[in-house]
């Protein structure tokens, strides 16, 4: 299952990382893309996450701090598992109903236009040994989490979990809540609906939704939305809808995360399957909006 | 009357007031001085209206970017009497909160992480002696806590599980009793304590997986098949399970008074603009009578009759403000209770009095 390539190493505690298993490409400081993204300056980077990098990149700092850039290769090497036909129906999109949720997000919007924009900003952690930072297929940050054969779970600076000496707002009074690369929430009298990014995870990748490293238990349709502006019930319904295939589905919230630069983020849908009109990479991402109502 | 009959008299009487009386409730004290009749001094159990508890969440200071805290706030119908009665800080996924007035004690959850997993967990706070009790650690994510005599009756998701199951705490003992099965979402209860019944909304993991991956085509409909919810009677042990209803709607509320049981329903998910349904079980009948509610929406976060069946507390956005409102069912009216603008009332309990 592994993609040739000229040029391979592993790296130490890359056997951790399910994602990292494949054959991966490190990058120096001097060397040059020629995707176009502009040359990287990794000394900067060894102190500050940047917002966003080369698309399916794997920013990982090792136990000196120092920073390593590889890249996702999961897609292409799950591309040849086909063990199972795919069963489900073919997505439709939902054309039709595009118009009326526009102008219910509109009306939501309409509804707090006189109440605070609070901006959130990117809020990142500083780097620690370990810390690692998966972006997406469109460049931006899809994920942030700290693998614990590097560093010590203790250097984790908890961009995750707010705290009583960590300021953080949560979901209050009604109002428009920004961040990272254009994320907006908007919390009404009767509804909160989100626009921006949709990402994704895996049980196994990045330390989520395992069994065992966290004992959460997650399946397809299942989905986490930000902790610091959204908390629902567990197990609430919500409708999200990918906005550049409009292949709208109701999923279930049953999980939170940091969320750094994404509205929700979905669970694996499995390599067979295509849900929100997309294949499943772990460095997926896309435009999408959700809502539900109290 | 004879001095013999009349202290007699006061005996029967008295025997007669002991008698009637819950003993739990009571007490008695007999003077007597010699030469006069006795004396009786009739104390009983601190009388508790109805009141709400509800968990709110408000910015701690005035910064918007400043801490928020998670509140426990209760609210007296009979006097309007709002009080703060525990802050703590946000750290679980649902901001959750439940006080207990006749204890004088608060539940709440925190997150807590372990060298392995993190989840939320409930913690119990004797408000007096001011010391929390951290009672569960299986739990990952927690949707009710309702306690009534020594337990806990919980709604939460498990470690290790996809379901949402109903459970139970001992208070005495620790001891955590799970009612169900591991296909079990939990999505609403309402407790019956009088007759030490709860009733319980719920539907299947499997079928709720099948809907969810089965929900494409044709295109210009919401093909999104709901699943079967059920309303379910169980009792205080967790081992009955009785089936009341079954219906194809979400009933994402639960409400009870005096022999019925209402649940509140809506046919599809995030269709607020449409108003809800209510099925009106009659619980000695076994019968369920099926109505719109053709009034102001009752959000989710719950909501319950009051003891007297007159009122209903609830959620609701009436005039464009949103917060606690008391809804008079025989004129049909909403008044606004608490409808506060700094911060977001999470979730409410009606907690009924003793009468």
């Amino acid at each position: 299952m592994k993609a040739g390539k000229s040029m391979k190493y592993i790296t130490v505690g890359l056997s951790a990382f399910i994602l990292l298993s494949s054959n991966v490409v490190t990058v120096n400081a001097t060397e040059i893309f020629t995707s176009g993204v502009p040359k990287i300056d990794l000394e900067t980077i060894k102190f500050q996450i940047p917002t966003s990098l080369e698309p399916g990149a794997i920013l990982t700092y090792d136990v000196e701090q120092e920073p390593t850039i590889t890249y996702d290769t999961s897609a292409v090497d799950h591309a040849t598992i086909k063990s199972k036909p795919n069963l489900l129906q073919a997505e439709v999109p939902d054309i039709e109903g595009r118009a009326a949720e526009d102008e219910f997000f509109k009306t939501v919007a309409e509804s707090v236009k006189n109440l605070p924009v609070t901006d959130l900003g990117y809020d990142l952690p500083e780097p620690s040994p370990g810390t690692v930072v998966i972006y997406g297929s469109d460049g931006h940050i899809n994920r942030i989490y700290q693998d614990e054969n590097i560093g010590s779970k203790q250097a984790i600076v908890a961009a995750d979990i707010p705290t009583s000496t960590v300021p953080y707002p949560g979901r209050l009074p009604a109002g428009t809540y920004t961040y990272g690369s254009g994320q907006k929430v908007i919390i009404s009298a009767g509804a909160v609906t989100g626009e921006g990014r949709f990402t994704v995870f895996r049980a196994g990748v990045g330390g989520s939704g395992t069994v065992g490293s966290s004992n959460k238990v997650l399946g397809a349709g299942d989905v986490a939305t930000k902790r610091q502006i959204d908390n629902a019930v567990h197990g609430t319904p919500i409708t999200a809808r990918a906005l550049d295939t409009n292949i709208v589905k109701t999923v279930y919230k049953n999980d939170i995360g940091s969320l750094p630069d994404a509205v929700l983020d979905n669970y694996f849908w499995g390599w067979n399957n295509v849900q929100f009109g997309y294949t499943y990479s772990d460095i997926l991402s896309f435009s999408g909006r959700y809502y539900y109502q109290f | 009357m004879k001095k013999e009959a009349k202290l007699l008299f006061c005996l029967i009487w008295i025997s007669m007031l002991l008698i009637s009386c819950d003993s739990q409730d009571a007490s008695v004290t007999i003077t007597s001085t010699p030469g006069s009749s006795p004396q009786v001094e009739f104390t009983t159990a601190p009388y508790i209206a109805d009141y709400i508890t509800m968990t709110y969440s408000q910015y701690a200071t005035t910064d918007d970017n400043g801490a928020i805290k998670t509140q426990i706030l209760s609210y007296e119908p009979d006097t309007k009497e709002m009080k703060k009665v525990f802050e703590f800080d946000y750290t679980a996924q649902y901001p959750l909160g439940f006080y207990d007035k006749s204890n004088e004690r608060v539940y709440y959850t925190q997150r807590v992480d372990t060298e392995k997993d993190y989840g939320d967990q409930i913690f119990v706070r004797d408000l007096a002696e001011g010391t929390s009790i951290q009672l569960t650690e299986s739990l990952f994510a927690v949707n009710y806590m309702i306690p009534s005599g020594n337990q806990l009756f919980f709604v939460a998701n498990v470690k290790g599980e996809q379901a949402i199951r109903l459970g139970a705490i001992d208070l005495n003992t620790n001891a955590m009793t799970l009612w169900g099965d591991e296909d079990m979402l939990v999505e609403a209860i309402t407790l019956d304590l009088m007759n030490q019944k709860i009733y319980v909304s719920a539907y299947s993991l499997e079928q709720r997986n099948y809907s969810q991956t089965h929900q494409d085509g044709p295109a210009g409909q919401n093909n999104f098949k709901m699943p079967t919810y059920t309303v379910y009677e169980t009792d205080y042990d967790l081992k009955e399970k009785t089936k009341l209803f079954s219906k194809n709607y979400w009933i994402r509320m639960l409400m009870n008074t005096d022999g019925h049981v209402y649940a509140f329903c809506d046919k599809e998910y995030n269709k607020g603009q449409d108003p809800s349904t209510v099925v009106d079980y009659d619980i000695a009948m076994k019968t369920t009578n099926e109505t719109k509610w053709g009034t102001v929406r009752l959000q989710r976060g719950e909501a319950n009759y009051s003891s007297d069946g007159n009122k209903i507390y609830a959620i609701a956005i009436v005039k464009n403000k949103r917060g606690l409102h008391e809804y008079n069912v025989q004129s049909n009216t909403f008044t606004a209770l608490f409808t506060p603008e700094d911060g977001f009332i999470n979730n409410i309990q009606v907690v009924r009095g003793n009468h």
